[in-house]
């Protein structure tokens, strides 16, 4: 029996080196909380209707959260930001509300497409609608307006062009 | 034909006469039987006292409170609500309202049509929301104290004043403190918001979809930020002051056409914030705000002075007093930016140039980062490189050969004197 003993002790190493290997890989979002702020504008992300984004980085454990893709977009893609960002979620428009988006919906940014140029409204200027699916891009910037782009097409120039 | 004439005459009389009423109220009672059978035009004064309960307004009158008169809400939804037009409620106590922000609790709740509303000498203490307004006009609220609690979650407080679909407002006089927002607008247009006094809370004035309006001579001490603009345009800010807020004084953001002018923003600092992070203390913070002119303000003894990021470059600034921020400006972008209008930059103090022929301005142009401040904002992880001799060497060395410009701000104008430091009653415009 004894010598069984010393095998429990193996047991939290196995489950420490599953952890460290999911970490590495799965892009995990975080809830938005109804104290969360917006980290460019400063206003209570839940409080405006629209999908929401946030930003995971590099070198810090804090998780900058938006009330807005759009207002993600805007922080991520200034120069100082681009390089501390690991990766990036977005709420899935095509899977959830508009107006109170659930943290269940968010998909990478990176392999999103966008609507961008909608009637839809959100906060802080035109959304940038996500969507998990060329197909469901396509349906909403058919029902809504606006033309369906890929990340890396949304660009400073395009966010400040057209407001 | 003269007989009918007389009959409206004696009609009208008859009318004034009632509007001509002065009802001395003493008790919840006789509060609640007087708003009932009141007519447009009556006065109601409110001995002192206190009246518990909500109580409805529906008739155009007049409320006044004798000294200590007090309407005491028992926690639960509003204290007084208003459904007339040109009501007025002046010099009450109002407390113990509810703090359901959803089901909008306030002191005093104005439901759509309650135009030409006069709020004057209040005073109201609080959880919900001090003063709420949708789709209405022309209110005036005055001279008022308004407190909110500051045990609750700065977020779960109501605003002091909340107003949306509201045209032509007038918030004057009133001090606010413990509430969410200040004043929170929202699609609002030409607003008129002076003289108030905003502590600890969120944001002094916060702006949102509004147009046209005029904002002057407020203070915002202890607060997260002092003046928020947002989706707006046309606004005119200007001599307002905000100091000891954590993110910012002023912020601009997606506003356009806006006018701001001779504030001062002094002692932003955020204890928890990083430059890294991008959440240090701003004196303005403009992103993705265009064709705005902030002239005459001062930025001073901030975390950062003025912090612009990509999309804010459209933005006129002039005669700015920029003085003694641990970083005086932080641009990143791409663009080379000039800062100032008509041959006339801004001050700058840590600006080491000469005026050799005396027309006050530095005769060598003021650029206000050198290329290795980009640096380590594009590389933060060098930081620790920041003091040491080769950096320093590198900065000497870009000082002496004035490099080729190619991104940034300069100031080709920066002025030799402060000017004056005065703030000069604003006025409307």
């Amino acid at each position: 029996m004894k010598k069984y003993y010393a095998l429990l002790l193996l047991v939290p190493l196995l489950f420490g080196c599953n952890k460290s290997e999911a970490t590495d890989h799965v892009h995990k979002a975080e809830m938005i909380h109804e104290h969360d702020r917006c980290h460019l504008c400063g206003m209570v992300i839940t409080k405006y209707p629209g999908p929401k984004g946030q930003v995971h980085l590099k070198a810090e454990k804090t998780v900058p959260k938006f009330c807005s893709s759009r207002d993600m977009f805007n922080f991520a893609l200034q120069p100082e930001n681009k390089r501390q960002i690991d990766y990036m979620m977005v709420h899935d428009a095509g899977t959830t509300d508009w107006d109170q988006p659930d943290d269940g919906a968010f998909i990478d940014a990176q392999s999103a497409f966008y609507v961008y140029g909608t009637t839809k409204k959100a906060v802080m200027g035109p959304a940038v609608a996500p969507f998990s699916t060329k197909a469901a891009a396509e349906a909403f910037a058919k029902e809504y307006g606006g033309r369906v782009l890929r990340f890396d097409d949304i660009t400073l120039e395009l966010l400040a062009g057209d407001k | 034909m003269k007989l009918r004439l007389v009959l409206i005459w004696l009609l009208c009389f008859a009318s004034f006469g009632t509007w001509a009423a002065l009802i001395r109220v003493t008790d919840t009672d006789s509060l609640t039987l007087a708003l009932n059978k009141a007519q447009a035009g009556d006065t109601l004064v409110l001995a002192t006292g206190v009246y518990e309960g909500s109580f409805k307004v529906t008739q155009s009158i007049s409320l006044k409170g004798e000294i200590g008169a007090t309407l005491d809400a028992l926690r639960q939804g509003s204290a007084l609500v208003i459904e007339a037009p040109q009501v007025s409620i002046e010099g009450l106590n109002i407390r113990h309202w509810g703090r359901d922000l959803y089901y909008r609790d306030a002191a005093i709740l104005l439901k759509k049509g309650a135009d030409n509303v006069q709020i004057k000498g209040n005073r109201l203490v609080g959880d919900g929301f001090g003063i709420y307004g949708e789709q209405l006009n022309s209110p005036i609220i005055t001279d008022n104290s308004i407190s909110g609690n500051g045990a609750i979650h700065v977020l779960d407080r109501g605003d002091g004043i909340y107003l949306k679909h509201v045209n032509s407002p007038q918030i004057d006089r009133n001090q606010l403190i413990f509430v969410r927002d200040g004043v929170y607008l929202e699609s609002v247009t030409h607003s008129r918001i002076y003289e108030n006094q905003f502590t600890k809370l969120q944001y002094g004035i916060h702006y949102m979809y509004t147009q046209a309006d005029e904002a002057w001579q407020n203070q915002a001490i202890a607060v997260d930020g002092g003046y928020a603009l947002m989706n707006s345009t046309h606004i005119y800010l200007h001599h307002n002051r905000v100091t000891q807020a954590r993110d910012f004084g002023i912020l601009l953001n997606i506003t356009e056409a806006s006018h701001v002018q001779a504030n001062v923003a002094s002692q932003i600092h955020n204890p928890k914030g990083t430059v890294e992070l991008g959440n240090e203390g701003k004196g303005i913070f403009i992103y993705a705000a265009q064709h705005n002119r902030i002239q005459d303000n001062e930025f001073s003894h901030s975390d950062t002075g003025i912090s612009m990021a990509m999309g804010g470059e459209e933005n006129r600034l002039w005669h700015n007093r920029i003085m003694a921020n641990q970083t005086q400006v932080k641009y990143v972008g791409e663009a080379q930016l000039e800062w100032s209008y008509q041959g006339q930059g801004n001050y700058w103090s840590e600006y080491q140039g000469w005026d050799l022929n005396g027309d006050g301005l530095g005769d060598i142009a003021h650029r206000p980062n050198d290329s290795l401040d980009k640096l380590f904002w594009l590389y933060p992880e060098a930081k620790l490189l920041m003091e040491s001799p080769v950096v320093l060497l590198l900065r000497w060395v870009e000082r002496q050969f004035k490099p080729q410009v190619t991104s940034g701000i300069s100031d080709s104008f920066p002025l030799m004197q402060r000017g004056a430091h005065v703030l000069i009653d604003g006025g409307s415009r």
